[in-house]
């Protein structure tokens, strides 16, 4: 029809992006399946691919791409040790990870990885939420063990002790107790910018978390230090793989002033065109490691269209716990 | 629990004001609009929507940040922004207090997203919007859930405490509007799509219990003794009418 | 005016049989009325309902908030800057100004048309509101060509106050049902005054003696901020007269 009007395909697409959506999603003839401006159906993902390990300089990192979404990120361990954490109890068991801020996990959107962010300035308002909802996740989604970043110390005995023979004096005597932590700085970076930052973002983290080797750490009380050895470096135990799954909801108007019975569409992992059309988004963050589904996050804004009922169904969620598989499979995939 | 307390238009430079104070908040609402946009970011069709969260001591972080991404789109979608193109409303909401958390270190950056803030934080902005005499096309209001895992099974807390917030094995915070249509889902932790769908139930009865009806009596189930909040805004909103508009 | 109140939240359901159905006269939908295709009628603001069966309309009133020009209506404006044609005059705070013909003025030509620097006042009326563009306003009625009281406002002070009250100093002595009695007591108590009231709540006030002027508009203020009722309006007057002799 929009060659009919004397428009090509990419200028009716350039000049009325949302009718053009709507034209590709409700074609005009029965034999055409209902697709998207980008060529997916409704429900397509985007196929991930991971590569593990690409950074040489950091302790574990991780590429993950989807479609024109490109995301590397790098972890970095650092120890601090406990006497310079302020407010530091030995007594605290339970949560180290949040009380002293062990994870920090940092967002760059790069220049140039989408037109829309240019250089200089600070964080735009998308890293910053971006950030802050990783970070969340990362604590209440409990990815990690606290005894994996512990660097335990055992106090030597009061008596002065033979430098050969600490070893075996020290599992004697002297008291065990943890003289440092590791702190992973996490850094996402975003190379290429194509919708959907946040699946993106968090399957990196979590391949990286799962690829990151700390090195055996000691502490030296006579130099007050920490210090590492190349050898046999220690992963991090890693067991549960949670992965986000966004779609945005296409209400096929502009305006908001919809008919309660109005049609909509559910776009599965939107670009950057979609999104910018759609005002609602819906991302549920699932966990089906071991075979049974948790539900990690569900988190839903803009709209009304993606009832209560829908947001419960069974398709939703097999259509979540699907694309955990794909992210699943494309993460350990590559590591075996 | 105390019941929601409410003042409405206390600011005499805004458009609009409200308090609300509810299980420990008190969040102060200024709403200014319609009023021009900046040129750069105005939009030639709509109403912008700008929501400015403001915490009880210091400035705004990522985590305020985090509360307007979560706030905006929903007060987005109640709002008639299309009656106002290029304009702006402004929405600023200032924590005045928050419950304190014995158990809880008293950091500045809480790396958990501060759930149990949002219902207030949204019923202060239903409140100012509508003082400010800014058209709306419904209203909504949120409501707090939190799952706790005991060895007695699981159960689910309306408002629950900080505290409870803590040691739950998973928080939700959902709003419905008054059309029972389900406008903002947060959730964080971990659980099943069954405690999920009794989640779902259990917000939608708090939230539009007995507004068709418009029968108090017919509150059972849960959070009973607790009045809904969207028939609090109402009879709030209508004492200050009758007031203001006493000469009718 | 229907006696009953019936208080709306938007989004409400109006019961069909609040809404007037006059036979001949179209329904007219004033402010805080949406229509949503076929006939129903959903509020968009909180307030109380109003219907008037006679004209066949139907509102929602509410006494807060921003000004939204309203075709027809009468404003009080400050001229914020001049160019080729017309003004630029200011209804309220921080919004697009509304443009005001430097020949809608009574019997106004090129040579002719009154000369406003920026902070003069107008009064005038509303002769296009539409969402899309700014506002036009008039000093002159477009039929008569007379003023009918409207153009410069010379001297004197403009005092804001809310909308619901500007409403009811606009209304006719009748309908305000001695409500308010505040400008009467002054007026009785020897205080000579002359005042405006601007649909977009503004108060000008002018006399010979600037106590007067600020006297008044305080003591209307203030009728409007406490809301006060006839016994506290006339303790209110009887302090100021007080305070002024």
């Amino acid at each position: 029809m929009a060659a009919e009007a004397g428009l090509s395909r990419s200028t009716f697409a350039k000049l009325s992006p949302h009718p053009y959506l709507l034209a590709n999603l409700e074609p005009s003839s029965d034999s055409a399946a209902p697709t998207r401006s980008n060529g997916r159906a409704p429900f397509e993902v985007r196929k991930p691919t991971v590569n593990l390990s690409s950074l040489s300089h950091a302790h574990g990192s991780a590429l993950v791409r989807t479609g024109d979404t490109t995301v590397i990120c790098g972890i970095r361990g650092e120890t601090i040790l406990t006497e310079h954490i302020p407010n530091y109890r030995a007594s605290n068991t339970q949560t180290e990870l949040s009380d002293y801020d062990l994870l920090v996990p940092n967002i760059e959107l790069a220049t140039g990885s989408a037109p829309q962010f240019l250089p200089g300035g600070p964080p735009t308002t998308l890293a910053q939420t971006l950030s802050t909802r990783i970070y969340s996740l990362l604590h209440s989604s409990k990815l990690l063990r606290a005894e994996d970043l512990r660097i335990w110390h055992k106090r030597a005995a009061d008596v002065p002790i033979p430098a050969d023979g600490e070893e075996v004096m020290e599992e004697s005597d002297g008291e065990k107790y943890v003289a440092a932590y590791w702190v992973l700085y996490i850094d996402i970076f975003f190379i290429s910018f194509d919708g959907n930052p946040f699946d993106a973002a968090w399957a990196a983290t979590v391949a990286a978390l799962r690829d990151t080797k700390l090195p055996q750490a000691r502490y030296d009380p006579d130099r007050e230090m920490i210090l590492c050895s190349r050898k046999d470096p220690r992963p991090l135990t890693v067991a549960s793989i949670p992965i986000a799954c966004t779609a945005v909801i296409f209400t096929g108007k502009e305006t908001k002033d919809q008919a309660p019975d109005g049609k909509f569409w559910l776009l599965a992992d939107p670009d950057t065109l979609e999104e910018s059309l759609c005002n609602e988004t819906v991302t549920i963050v699932v966990d089906c490691a071991g075979g049974s589904r948790r539900i990690l996050s569900i988190s839903k804004h803009g709209g009304t269209a993606m009832t209560a009922k829908l947001l419960g169904s069974k398709d939703f969620l097999d259509w979540a716990s699907k694309r955990w598989e794909d992210f699943a499979s494309a993460i350990t995939g590559t590591r075996l | 629990m105390a019941p929601p307390a409410a003042e409405l238009s206390h600011l005499p430079k805004a458009d609009g004001s409200a308090n609300f104070s509810f299980g420990g908040y008190t969040i102060t609402a200024a709403v200014n609009g319609p009023v021009e946009a900046q040129r750069r970011d105005e939009n030639p069709f709509e109403a912008l929507v700008d929501v400015n969260v403001r915490p009880a001591a210091g400035v705004g972080g990522t985590a305020e940040r985090q509360l307007e991404a979560i706030l905006q789109p929903a007060l987005r979608h109640l709002i008639a922004i299309r009656n106002f193109p290029r304009c702006v409303v402004q929405v600023t909401l200032q924590v005045m207090e928050a419950p304190e958390n014995a158990y809880v270190n008293s950091k500045v950056m809480q790396p958990r997203l501060n759930l149990g803030i949002i219902p207030s934080l949204l019923h202060a902005a239903m409140l100012g919007l509508l003082t400010a005499a800014i058209p709306l096309n419904t209203v909504a209001s949120a409501t707090c859930l939190a799952i706790t895992n005991a060895t007695a099974g699981t159960t689910i807390k309306v408002d629950p405490s900080p505290t409870e917030i803590d040691q739950a094995t998973s928080v939700h915070v959902l709003g419905f509007t008054a059309g029972r249509d389900l406008l903002i889902a947060e959730s964080e932790g971990s659980f099943t799509a069954e405690e999920w769908d009794r989640v779902l139930q259990t917000a939608e009865n708090v939230c539009c219990r007995g507004q068709e009806t418009g029968n108090d009596a017919e509150m059972g189930g849960y959070g009973a003794e607790s009045e809904n909040v969207l028939q609090f805004m109402r009879s709030v909103l209508e004492a200050k009418a009758a007031e203001s508009l006493h000469w009718r | 005016m229907s006696s009953e109140t019936i208080f709306v939240l938007p989004g409400d359901r109006i019961d069909a049989s609040l809404i007037p159905s006059h036979e001949k006269k179209p329904l007219r939908l004033g402010p805080g009325l949406r229509h949503v295709p076929p006939s129903d009628l959903v509020p968009t603001l909180a307030g109380q309902l109003v219907t008037d069966r006679q004209k066949n309309a139907i509102r929602v009133e509410t006494a807060n908030g921003r000004y939204i020009p309203r075709v027809g209506e009468l404003v009080i404006g400050t001229v914020n800057k001049s160019a080729q044609e017309v003004y630029f005059v200011s209804l309220s705070d921080y919004t697009a100004p509304a443009l005001l013909p430097q020949l809608s003025f009574e019997s106004a030509t090129k040579k002719t048309r009154p000369i406003l620097l920026p902070g003069a006042l107008v009064y005038a009326r509303v002769t296009l509101a539409n969402k899309h563009m700014d506002a036009e306003l008039e000093c002159v009625s477009a039929s008569t060509g007379k003023a009918d009281g409207l153009g410069p406002l010379v001297g004197g002070m403009l005092f804001t106050i809310s909308l619901g009250m500007a409403r009811l100093l606009m209304m006719p002595k009748k309908a305000q049902q001695g409500r308010l009695v505040v400008l009467d007591e002054l007026a009785d108590a020897g205080v000579q005054f002359e005042t405006a009231t601007g649909r977009n709540g503004r108060l000008w006030v002018d006399s010979d003696s600037t106590k007067a002027i600020i006297a008044v508009g305080r003591a209307v203020q203030e009728t409007d901020e406490k809301s006060l009722g006839v016994d506290e309006q006339r303790r209110l007057v009887k302090r100021l007269i007080k305070e002024l002799s």
